[in-house]
């Protein structure tokens, strides 16, 4: 183990490891991180994408990843800016077309393809408001200070999300 | 009710995810580390060159060169381009470039059928696709497919290194070009390129070029042809890339000819 790995916390406090502090973080938050960003992205393969780089980018942060008070938080906001920047990343007009045309959802959902493609077919600005705060049960303030947008604009994205969400499960339903 | 729904379906959704293998994580993040060190370090370096040598003075200029006159803009709409594709009204629209210090803008019109992105398309033809990118790009691969990220190198705001960067553009074969000629009344460099076959490694490390106003650009799809003007404005280079993706239809060619053809660099104020 490197010195400089390893947190110094002071007085009785148990200095931890990079390793400790990321296989707890990966054990507690991994799958649920995955969930809230398939509801941000609508997309599990890419969630799943997302998460995984949260982590390269805490196992890289290394002595710093130790000193975050909340590591989901921290994971969450990486992959969510991950997420935004991939799409600026993205700019490939065929690619694109792929993934937003073809995306399989896992067999297992099945019973919850409704909510699935409920979520996919929200506009992204609104769909991750919905998802965050419906999946990774963030208020508003957080999600505004995690998006980088005025607290009000997330509560009328919010309510603009969640009533379109309530009309697409509604017709999904009345079919 | 959706409340409930979407409670179910991420206390389902939890038990489908697979962990992947930590250990494999961490690797590639201290992998990551040691590349930012190297980068930091060759950052550093770069720096006493430039004070030692007065580098910074050998950079290509042509500010001599005035653009033709243009002919004044219609009624002109911000670009309402983002991560997200929206349909786009005809019309004459104009985006911002980002560069410090570097505020110019780009004109284009487009007719009905385009959609918007960070640059006009047309993503959802039955075959192939078009669009259009105006960029102020700082940065182009040197390598790709080095985990985690392309291998890339800055290229500043000179107009040359920008051409001679993009002739060695990795996988990206130069079939036309490159030949002096003007853009939108600007001197300007015109190349085309041929995207090689697809390699498979991820994303992040498929970039092509780096844009602080609009984001990378990612391999296209093998066979895609992008046409390239590398814009002196005014010293600073632009970047304007026309893309085409294999078997695209004859009549959605023309449509972005009309779409390059109609593009106005405008220099602004400080």
């Amino acid at each position: 183990m490197e010195t400089s790995e390893v947190l110094d916390l002071g007085g009785a406090a148990p200095a931890r490891t990079v390793e400790a502090t990321l296989d707890e973080a990966f054990h507690r938050s991994y799958r649920r991180l995955v969930v809230q960003m398939y509801g941000v992205v609508g997309d599990l393969g890419e969630a799943e994408d997302l998460v995984q780089e949260a982590f390269v980018r805490a196992a890289a942060a290394g002595h710093r990843f130790t000193r975050v008070d909340n590591p989901e938080a921290w994971l969450r906001t990486v992959a969510v800016n991950l997420h935004r920047n991939r799409w600026r990343k993205l700019l490939n007009f065929g690619r694109v077309q792929a993934r937003l045309v073809d995306t399989p959802d896992p067999p297992a959902l099945e019973e919850h393809v409704a909510v699935v493609q409920a979520l996919r077919a929200l506009p992204e600005a609104q769909r991750e408001v919905v998802a965050l705060h419906h999946l990774a049960d963030l208020p508003v303030v957080e999600i505004a200070e995690l998006l980088g947008v005025a607290g009000g604009t997330v509560k009328s994205r919010l309510s603009r999300g969640r009533e379109a969400l309530a009309e697409l499960l509604g017709e999904e339903g009345s079919r | 009710m959706s409340d409930v729904r979407i409670r179910d379906f991420a206390e389902r959704a939890e038990q489908v995810v697979e962990l992947p293998d930590l250990a494999e994580l961490a690797d590639r993040g201290s992998r990551l580390r040691r590349r930012r060190r190297v980068a930091v370090a060759g950052l550093a370096a770069v720096a006493v060159v430039a004070v030692a040598g007065g580098y910074l003075a050998a950079v290509d200029s042509r500010t001599d060169l005035d653009p033709v006159e243009k002919p004044p803009s219609e009624r002109v709409l911000p670009y309402p381009g983002g991560s997200e594709i929206l349909p786009l009204a005809a019309g004459t629209y104009e985006i911002e470039l980002y560069r410090e210090g570097f505020p110019a803008t780009a004109r284009f019109t487009v007719s009905e059928g385009w959609r918007g992105w960070f640059g006009p398309n047309m993503p959802y033809l039955e075959r192939g696709y078009v669009g259009l990118l105006v960029a102020d790009v700082d940065e182009v691969a040197e390598r790709v497919c080095v985990e985690p990220v392309s291998d890339m190198r800055s290229v500043g705001d000179s107009p040359q290194r920008l051409v001679d960067a993009l002739i060695t553009l990795p996988r990206h074969p130069v079939v036309d070009g490159p030949a002096e000629t003007t853009f939108a009344g600007w001197p300007a460099t015109h190349l085309a390129l041929r995207a090689g076959r697809e390699a498979r490694c991820q994303d992040s490390a498929l970039e092509m070029w780096d844009s602080p106003g609009s984001g990378g650009l990612i391999q296209s799809h093998g066979g895609a042809r992008m046409e390239l003007w590398v814009v002196d404005v005014g010293g600073e280079a632009v970047l304007v890339s026309a893309t085409i993706g294999r078997n695209t239809p004859d009549w959605a060619v023309a449509e972005l000819e009309a779409v390059v053809d109609s593009v106005e660099l405008v220099e602004g104020q400080d």
